[in-house]
């Protein structure tokens, strides 16, 4: 049983990693979680946990080039003024002490826009902060 | 000593699934917690804790050349270039517990949001990023 989990879970890695050699190296990021068996008890667990096989395996593969090799980026508004594509993955909360009461989990995939405008919401990034943060060049208009 | 076996199998796999993508130059991070056996009881974990196989594993690629060999970076502006923005945050390792509330989104941003998110958590205390 053991080794089943292994191998399920070692092959979804593996499929998951096959889009990463078509087009060049893209930006990559996973997170598996609890392979194996893992048992707890107590408290923090609200009784018992047992999980079998794996628990959780998120991945996000964003490439950067095109098929022909050319780099994906899109023009900023003027001659030499370039920007990448807006991309936002929230895949899960890793929270070893457990979450609080009534708190959701958004498992949210964005791009362009939409992108900009979750990361803007969810990130409780201060609005003056930002605006001084683009007024001084450190992120993008 | 099977148990170990098992997971050094499991690493090699996700090696070997990392490796298939790193065909140009890339900057590469990984953590794998708990390879093996590891039991655990007492007060920190509230109860007792095993975990046979790996607990955890978190990796992140991220290409700085195409194919071309050509820097992944943008143009702002005369003679001034931006490389890309990439923030990934996908775990929490803590030896001395957390708050209740505490956690973090395990996230993958590219571009501004990634430049925005990096702003906005970086300023937010610890114990409240998940509640």
């Amino acid at each position: 049983m053991l080794k089943l989990g292994a191998i399920i879970s070692g092959s979804l890695i593996a499929v998951a990693f096959t889009g990463c050699t078509t087009v060049g190296t893209p930006i990559v990021a996973g997170a598996v979680d609890s392979v194996g068996v893992t048992a707890g008890l107590g408290a923090q667990n609200q009784g018992g946990n047992l999980t079998v096989g794996y628990k959780g395996a998120k991945f996000a593969v964003v490439p950067v080039q095109t098929s022909q090799g050319e780099r994906l980026v899109l023009n900023n508004g003027g001659p030499q003024q370039e920007k990448m594509f807006s991309v936002f993955a929230l895949l899960g909360v890793d929270a070893k002490g457990g979450l609080g009461p009534g708190v959701d989990v958004r498992q949210v995939v964005a791009v362009g826009p939409a992108a900009d405008i979750w990361a803007e919401g969810s990130s409780g990034v201060n609005k003056d902060v930002l605006k001084a943060a683009i007024d001084a060049g450190t992120i993008q208009k | 000593m099977s148990m170990s076996k098992h997971g050094l199998v499991v690493s090699a796999i996700i090696c070997l699934a990392l490796t298939g993508c790193v065909t140009n130059e890339a900057i590469v991070a990984g953590a794998i917690d708990t390879v093996g056996i590891s039991a655990s009881g007492g007060t920190t974990d509230q109860g007792g804790n095993l975990v046979v196989g790996f607990k955890g594993a978190k990796f992140a690629v991220v290409p700085v050349e195409n194919d071309r060999g050509q820097l992944l970076g943008v143009q702002d502006g005369p003679n001034k270039q931006r490389s890309y923005s990439v923030l990934a945050m996908l775990g929490i390792d803590t030896a001395a517990g957390l708050n209740t509330c505490a956690g973090i989104h395990q996230v993958l941003a590219v571009g501004k949001p990634a430049d925005v998110w990096a702003l906005g958590q970086s300023s937010k205390a610890e114990g409240a990023k998940a509640c």
